[in-house]
């Protein structure tokens, strides 16, 4: 189906567990520390969605911190949380400095293919679309990637390009880029 | 001044208990067999009843305890099996059964979290939301409210049936559920009652003060059950507390 991004009115509200106070601390016992860890990737995937963003800064995510509790996590804590994310395949650092963490929510795959199918029923197949118009322009917000984080929308058509499914064409930056769906054989 | 009190008294009361109850022996023999017979027509009257009324049996839980207690007093158990004479012409027996695969059901879902511990107001609470949201397939149009007394069948069933399942009564209005083996000494009563009367917490300090336990047995009895994870760790910076995760969320409403 398409993709719907819109940024909710409605303040973010984490789910009751984020009021437990153990939640804040990092389990000892694997089996219960596998269950937190999971809530806690579940807690920031679900901000990343409702809120229509595809990173976060940790220093600054409030979530780390319930006041309503007094309980935060330790820097020890919201790492472990991170590698968590990152061996998920649901976040990567955007660059060395490891401020900004690229939240993925819907991998580059499923994302290839929702466009493929979305292209085959628009019946697009042949024509040349920059990347900008299919991401950004209005006629096309059920494009599948409408809104969707820019990076993401170019490894899922370079996935496409791989299958034969589209062309890129290369222009001057993401947006410049074409884009041109192809039948299969 | 009418004295009833002294030995000799005593003894003439007894001897007065012996005769009855030779009488009562002797009646009994010669009727046990005419009791027996109005007994199996009462059964039968019974089992003509519950066919008549089977759907507002299973839809009407005031209606249910009042047949169940008529059952029992006439020495029928309805929910002896989930199979046989009672349970397939009543079909009572297949509404606990039934209701305690729900209870499977929702134990296995919240076992990571509660590690197995949860309290039957939180099962109750569950089973009636689920109740509310699925169509009703009976024919019955009342929706079907499920009862504390309703839960309390199904898991004795299961209590039967399967190991693991065990009601764990802390005081009168206060029942918790184990769907793990846990061999439940007094120790872990005290520890569960006091966690809910602290919202699920227990730590060092409130088992030391409200049942006076040395930190060694704290720990002692602690340790196993946070490993099996039905207790998480709050550590918040050295003061450290425990929680039964079932027992806080019951207590947040």
């Amino acid at each position: 189906g398409t993709m719907k991004v819109s940024v909710s009115n409605i303040e973010f509200v984490p789910k009751e567990h984020w009021n437990f106070p153990p939640f804040f601390t990092i389990q000892p016992v694997s089996a219960t520390k596998e269950k937190q860890l999971k809530l806690w990737r579940e807690l920031i995937i679900d901000y990343c969605i409702h809120q229509n963003t595809f990173s976060i800064v940790p220093a600054n995510f409030k979530f780390f911190k319930n006041s309503s509790i007094n309980r935060n996590l330790t820097q020890e804590g919201i790492d472990i949380i991170i590698t968590s994310l990152i061996q998920s395949g649901n976040a990567e650092w955007e660059d060395n400095v490891k401020s900004n963490l690229r939240i993925i929510w819907k991998s580059p795959e499923t994302l290839a293919a929702e466009i493929y199918t979305w292209a085959c029923t628009n019946e697009i197949l042949g024509t040349v679309y920059t990347i900008y118009e299919l991401h950004s322009g209005d006629e096309n917000v059920d494009s599948g990637f409408h809104g969707m984080d820019i990076v993401i929308v170019r490894r899922a058509l370079e996935i496409l390009e791989v299958n034969k499914k589209c062309k890129i064409i290369r222009g001057g930056s993401i947006e410049e880029d074409g884009v041109k769906f192809l039948a299969i054989a | 001044m009418r004295r009833k009190v002294g030995v000799s008294a005593v003894k003439k009361k007894q001897e007065e208990t012996n005769q009855y109850s030779k009488v009562g022996k002797t009646l009994e023999s010669n009727k046990i067999s005419a009791v027996t017979e109005v007994m199996s027509k009462f059964r039968t009257t019974l089992a003509d009843f519950a066919m008549k009324h089977r759907d507002r049996i299973n839809s009407d839980p005031e209606f249910r305890q009042q047949f169940h207690s008529m059952c029992v007093s006439l020495g029928v158990d309805p929910l002896a099996s989930s199979k046989g004479f009672w349970a397939d012409l009543l079909g009572v027996g297949d509404f606990y059964f039934e209701l305690g695969q729900k209870i499977i059901e929702i134990s296995v879902q919240t076992r990571s979290i509660n590690g197995g511990i949860i309290p039957l107001s939180t099962i109750l609470e569950r089973l009636n939301a689920r109740a509310q949201s699925q169509f009703s397939s009976s024919s019955s149009s009342q929706s079907s409210v499920i009862t504390e007394d309703d839960v309390k069948r199904a898991i004795e069933k299961l209590v039967t049936l399967s190991s693991g399942y065990r009601m764990i009564k802390l005081s009168k209005d206060n029942i918790v559920i184990t769907s793990v083996p846990l061999e439940v000494s007094s120790d872990h009563e005290q520890l569960m009652s006091v966690a809910h009367d602290d919202g699920g917490m227990v730590s060092e300090v409130s088992m030391r003060e409200m049942q006076g336990w040395s930190s060694d047995r704290f720990y002692r009895i602690i340790n196993p059950l946070l490993r099996e994870g039905m207790l998480w760790i709050d550590d918040n910076y050295g003061d450290q507390r425990y929680y039964f995760y079932s027992m806080w969320k019951d207590s947040t409403g």
